[in-house]
């Protein structure tokens, strides 16, 4: 080893020298660390870190099949930098270069309007410089001021784009290039996106009173996405990381992180063919009659499950907004928020029950003629019949449900008592909502010790207000043999893999009736389409049709019109083995020759149209044989 | 005066000779160490980057997937449907009760009638003729009688 490389003084001084500079970094580490850290940290917080936001994805709502009613994607916001362009061709020193670059960024601001399909003309508008005022408190950054005000940097020009449309519009490829040789191909310069969620309804709007719609708040406002949003919405993750001066996220930085739940799928027990027919057929009504509004409802009789809720008017989903403000009410879910005088079809209360508590058979017989009755002692005047109806003998209870006699009806209420009679409204669901989710009308069923309670319009329906579903519900204890279930509207949540996680079932509120009684009532209620009834139009060959007419003069400024009506059949089918129930209620419609809007004439042909429809696609049997008589042999029995 | 000397110079040399390797050996560790550093800092930023690229990659393709499901679901909703059906003049209707024939006997009993009909002759059943079903439209020729 040489002397030279050996030396003392120069191997002291290499030590020195490093250990001095061990010994700077030390106190630069302990100046950076230790004195100085908590300012340090506060700087990197502010200009480094950030928390991150992973929006969750909002779930699906399904029909009874599958077909989406509700999904949510993401749309692209444009906008325009207008001072992006200025700033690029600013950067490029040499003039001829930055002349061509400006050319290239013409042809590419070209190709661009082609791809949007606006003319050039006016994207060349948005690209000139603008600035604002400075608010208040607002600090600018220098770099974006111009004598003293500040540069306007978002110019949006579209509401939203598809997500493919505006992968090609960022897709620098398409555009010609400066120097396609030797640099990446980009875009046209200043084009800016700004990406956000949107909820679709592919259907339109098909079930649109049901599925219900989010507002531009991202806020749920009607139907199950309003009653569900706890399942929908899910939970946004987030993530803490740093980014660099250009905002762009530092992913090597990243601590923590809490990944996004996405929102549970919620599978509707609406059938959306079920449902389009529905939404057909009073479109039908609608055309036809021009009523005020009409509902129609169909449910599985055996579960209480909804198949289809329409109501008309009605409105589509992806275009909420555009409904005028006059017109607002055709939101509201009408089955449920709005209340009617019931009419006819409430008589199915008063035999019910007296026939359950064998107070009556389906053979007894009651004067129809009587103008007044004698009732706890007190002269008691009897509801009017029907101008067309004058009945020249006593009139069996299959016989009253048959031609729907008020005063029948009225009989049957008196025998059964008022508190009997108000017990069995309430085992029939009336006074109460039926928790079907969402906003609400309880109705109104008078109690016993109230003046108002009057037992001889009750029975027929008058004085007492119900929802269009109360109705349905309270038809649909028949056809489940005497069972109150509650209408249903979901069948299923699962979560984003699609495994379910709740399913719902069946919910039997009560026993409203024995399965005897709920039996003899659809043999009765057979009898309101038969040959002889108040709707004879209902019927279907080869297949059982139970149901109630319902024809109600409407209270319009404290009087009973006698051109205004509501009109309903409310039924179910076959009779002998239920399979599905139907309700058309139709207010306030008008006949095209005039008089009128009997339940008969407006509401049954409706139901028997649906029902036609629905055996084909339910696949529903006959129960009669051909050429011979049903399970139910009504004439034999009565 | 001496001044008193406490290091032999053959045990300085033998000290110069131990420490001069271990600075070398410090500063090649040192610097080893430092590059190291530096390499692994730059694989976990490269990698990092990478994984955000396939984030952002798989990102882009859940939103693309999203905009078709949505495509597709509106393409074969009801209302798509029917109107295709008018336009191309297909004159596809739903089918109706007429269109559909009851069999009221048991399946095996039709079978085995249908099968050897010398031994179940009575089990064969007139199956009543189903209504034709009827196109309307462009498709109306198909539902001639043949």
């Amino acid at each position: 080893m040489s002397s030279g490389f050996t030396s003392d003084y120069r191997i002291k001084l290499l030590a020195t020298g490093i250990l001095a500079g061990f010994a700077v970094v030390g106190m630069q580490l302990v100046r950076l660390h230790v004195l100085e850290r908590p300012a340090r940290l506060a700087e990197i917080n502010r200009a480094r870190q950030e928390v991150v936001v992973e929006h969750a994805r909002r779930g699906d709502i399904l029909d009874a099949h599958g077909d989406t009613l509700a999904t949510s994607r993401t749309k692209v916001a444009l906008a325009i930098d207008p001072w992006a362009l200025d700033e690029l061709l600013a950067a490029e020193k040499k003039p001829e270069r930055r002349e061509r670059l400006r050319q290239s960024e013409q042809q590419k601001r070209a190709r661009l309007a082609e791809l949007l399909g606006l003319p050039v003309a006016e994207l060349e508008k948005l690209y000139q410089p603008v600035t604002r005022d400075p608010r208040s408190s607002e600090i600018a950054d220098p770099r974006n001021l111009v004598e003293g005000r500040i540069k306007v940097r978002f110019v949006k020009f579209n509401e939203g784009v598809e997500e493919s449309l505006y992968a090609r519009l960022t897709d620098g490829k398409l555009y010609p290039q400066l120097d396609p040789k030797t640099s990446q191909p980009t875009p046209a310069a200043g084009l800016v996106g700004s990406r956000y969620g949107v909820r679709t309804y592919p259907q339109g709007q098909l079930a649109a009173h049901v599925v219900g719609f989010i507002n531009a708040d991202a806020q749920p406002v009607t139907g199950i996405e309003n009653f569900a949003d706890f399942y929908l919405r899910g939970a946004d993750g987030w993530r803490e990381s740093e980014k660099d001066g250009r905002g762009r996220e530092l992913a090597q930085f990243r601590t923590r992180e809490m990944p996004a739940a996405d929102g549970y799928t919620v599978v509707l027990s609406i059938d959306a063919a079920v449902q389009r027919m529905a939404e057909q057929e009073l479109a039908q009504v609608a055309d036809k009659f021009h009523p005020q509004k009409a509902t129609i409802i169909v449910s599985d009789a055996r579960t209480g499950f909804l198949l289809a809720l329409a109501n008309w008017p009605t409105f589509d989903l992806n275009h909420y907004n555009q409904v005028t403000p006059d017109g607002i009410a055709r939101l509201n879910n009408l089955a449920v928020t709005d209340v009617y005088e019931p009419g006819s079809v409430f008589k199915i209360v008063a035999a019910s029950g007296a026939l359950e508590d064998r107070l009556v058979t389906p053979a007894s017989t009651f004067d129809c003629t009587l103008p007044s009755i004698v009732f706890n002692g007190r002269i008691r005047n009897l509801p009017a019949e029907d101008k067309s109806d004058h009945f020249d003998h006593p009139l069996s209870v299959a016989e009253i449900i048959a031609h729907s006699s008020n005063k029948g009806a009225a009989q049957l209420g008196m025998l059964l008592g008022q508190q009997k009679f108000y017990d069995y409204a309430r085992r029939f669901g009336f006074g109460e909502r039926t928790a079907i989710g969402g906003p609400e009308k309880t109705g109104w069923l008078h109690r016993p010790e109230e003046r108002d309670f009057d037992i001889t319009r009750l029975p027929m329906g008058h004085s007492v207000d119900v929802t269009v579903l109360q109705m349905h519900q309270a038809m649909g204890v028949i056809a489940s043999g005497g069972r109150l279930l509650r209408p249903q509207l979901i069948r299923e949540v699962r979560d984003a893999r699609g495994s379910a996680v709740y399913r719902y079932a069946p919910v039997v509120r009560g026993r409203a009736i024995s399965e005897s009684t709920a039996r003899t009532m659809a043999q009765l209620l057979m009898g309101v389409a038969a040959s002889g009834g108040t709707a004879p139009n209902a019927a279907i060959a080869g297949f059982e049709v139970a149901g109630k007419t319902g024809t109600t003069q409407k209270l319009i400024e404290h009087q009973y019109s006698t051109t205004h009506h509501v009109a309903s059949f409310v039924g179910f089918f076959p009779a002998s083995r239920p399979e599905v129930v139907i309700s058309v209620i139709v207010d306030d419609g008008h006949p095209p020759g005039g008089g009128v809007a009997y339940g008969r004439l407006v509401a049954a042909p409706s139901f028997r149209h649906l029902a036609e429809q629905l055996i084909p696609y339910l696949d529903i049997k006959p129960v009669v044989a051909p050429g011979g008589s049903g399970l139910f042999a009504l004439k034999a029995a009565f | 005066m001496t001044t008193p000397t406490t290091t032999h110079p053959r045990a300085r040399a033998a000290v110069r000779a131990f420490i001069h390797p271990l600075l070398l050996a410090t500063i090649a560790f040192g610097g080893t160490t430092g590059l190291g550093v530096v390499w692994a800092r730059t694989q976990i930023a490269a990698t990092a980057s990478r994984k955000l690229v396939q984030e952002k990659r798989l990102a882009q393709a859940e939103r693309t997937l999203a905009e078709l499901a949505t495509l597709l679901t509106a393409e074969q909703s009801v209302p798509t449907l029917q109107r295709r059906n008018a336009e191309w003049r297909l004159g596809l209707l739903p089918p109706g009760e007429p269109q559909v024939v009851r069999v009221a006997a048991a399946d095996e009993q039709r079978y085995a009638g249908r099968r050897t009909p010398g031994l179940f002759a009575d089990l064969v059943l007139a199956v009543p003729p189903a209504a034709p079903v009827a196109f309307s439209g462009r498709l109306a020729a198909n539902s001639r009688a043949r």
